[in-house]
């Protein structure tokens, strides 16, 4: 039921997630941040169980600040990717957290973003684009068509909200309301949150 | 029987003879300052001098602990790295259980209770470290505790531990008034350990913690400019006299 889509631009990385959280067939919150921030660059976001994703990015983000102040300087993403795909995985066979995550981040000294696809099952990936959860099986031929190295601010956001529509439109089960983000060498910023209606012809209404 | 072997035995007349020694290995170490001001807390070291193939980034006595508490100590060095380490996991931890960053007092009374643990256990001695801790508290009033190794804590207007800490105790206690702005807090730390420091201003670190800022460090330039204005003034008072 959740959807997380996130592909890397020139110089930025652009995540998205619906803002639904739900149990069953009842909807809990329809704005639910699921895009969290772990530092001041990095994004994890999460998909799957609600209780889990909190507990298990509660304790990603304690222990990136915890490095931070020990070292007093702060954890690449790439560093953080495989810390979280090792408590992932050391996790599985003991008491296993139902959380598939795309871990966004920019470093500085590299100058670049990059994005990591995690699941549950403590497989890591570097991605230059990449979806979590159902989007996945229709964002994935949208993203591979389009989506070039490099891709400017605004092409890259008509590419997200392309995916945005496609997932809407295709998706039975109701998500019409996204958060999109955006992490830049200035750090974690929120793009827009826009609620999505394909059948007016694909027009998206913005929200905020 | 020897009262000082192990820290478990009290003496006959009432005394932790190892507790003691701790802070006499406390009063061995390089001089420590905090000074609070109205809504500023600063802390000032002695630096060991370091020897001349050293490199002197790597001695560093003020040390944050959160991102919002920093804090500074005398004794030994290696001692301080515990507890320091210990502290910075603990405000961590309260994070992860309760959202909230944690208070100075909070962590102070931790690395307290930490030091009394060592004073009570089997085949440990006690930390031989004082510690000044600074940050500001949930109301938004700046703090300023002192840890010790026998555990005990206490909040002060303005304090000292180390070698020095008798002369620089005593021109704080002259000099301080309430409700000092930022300019003269810095000032007043800088004073107070000039008069004590002997290589000068060299081997001072300065430290200011405001409140929702990171904290900084004084530059060498400010450092030496504020000193400089301090002799000139000390020069003409001796010319007047």
């Amino acid at each position: 039921m959740d959807s997380l889509v996130g592909f890397v631009g020139k110089n930025y990385v652009l995540i998205a997630g619906d803002t639904n959280a739900g149990r069953s067939i009842m909807r809990l919150k329809d704005d639910f941040d699921k895009l969290v921030p772990i530092d001041s660059h990095k994004i994890l976001a999460k998909s799957g169980e609600i209780g889990d994703g909190n507990q298990f990015c509660n304790l990603i983000i304690r222990n990136v600040s915890l490095y931070r102040i020990r070292n007093e300087t702060e954890l690449t993403t790439k560093s953080v990717a495989h810390y979280t795909r090792r408590q992932l995985a050391t996790a599985i066979r003991k008491n296993p957290y139902s959380v598939n995550l795309l871990l966004g981040g920019y470093d500085k000294k590299d100058q670049k973003g990059s994005l990591y696809y995690l699941d549950y099952l403590g497989s890591s990936k570097k991605i230059n684009y990449g979806a979590q959860g159902y989007a996945a099986l229709f964002v994935g031929s949208i993203l591979d068509r389009f989506w070039k190295e490099d891709l400017d601010f605004e092409d890259g956001l008509e590419l997200m909200k392309k995916c945005l529509r496609e997932v809407e439109k295709r998706l039975i089960i109701g998500t019409r309301c996204f958060l999109i983000k955006m992490i830049n060498s200035d750090g974690i910023s929120v793009v827009e949150k826009v609620m999505i209606n394909s059948k007016n012809k694909n027009e998206i209404e913005e929200e905020n | 029987m020897s009262y000082d072997r192990a820290i478990t035995v009290f003496s006959p007349d009432g005394h932790l003879i190892q507790v003691e020694y701790a802070l006499e290995a406390v009063k061995k170490g390089t001089t420590a300052v905090g000074v609070k001001g109205k809504d500023v807390l600063v802390l000032g070291v002695e630096k060991k001098s370091t020897a001349k193939l050293q490199d002197p980034r790597t001695v560093r006595k003020i040390v944050q602990i959160d991102d919002h508490i920093c804090m500074t100590f005398a004794g030994l060095t290696a001692d301080s790295r515990i507890l320091i380490n210990k502290a910075r996991f603990e405000c961590q931890s309260y994070k992860y259980y309760y959202e909230d960053p944690i208070g100075v007092e909070y962590i102070t009374r931790y690395i307290a209770k930490t030091q009394q643990k060592y004073t009570q256990s089997v085949g440990v001695r006690p930390f031989g470290v004082s510690t000044l801790i600074v940050g500001y508290d949930s109301k938004g009033f700046p703090k300023l505790y002192q840890t010790d190794p026998s555990g005990n804590f206490s909040s002060w207007k303005a304090s000292c531990i180390g070698r020095s800490e008798k002369p620089v105790k005593e021109f704080l206690e002259k000099n301080y008034v309430d409700e000092m702005d930022e300019e003269q807090t810095v000032r007043l730390t800088i004073q107070s350990l000039v008069e004590v420091v002997e290589s000068g201003e060299k081997n001072i670190d300065i430290a200011i913690m405001r409140k929702n800022k990171p904290i900084e460090f004084l530059g060498r330039t400010r450092i030496a400019e504020i000193v400089k204005e301090f002799e000139e003034e000390k020069k003409r008072k001796e010319e007047e006299d």
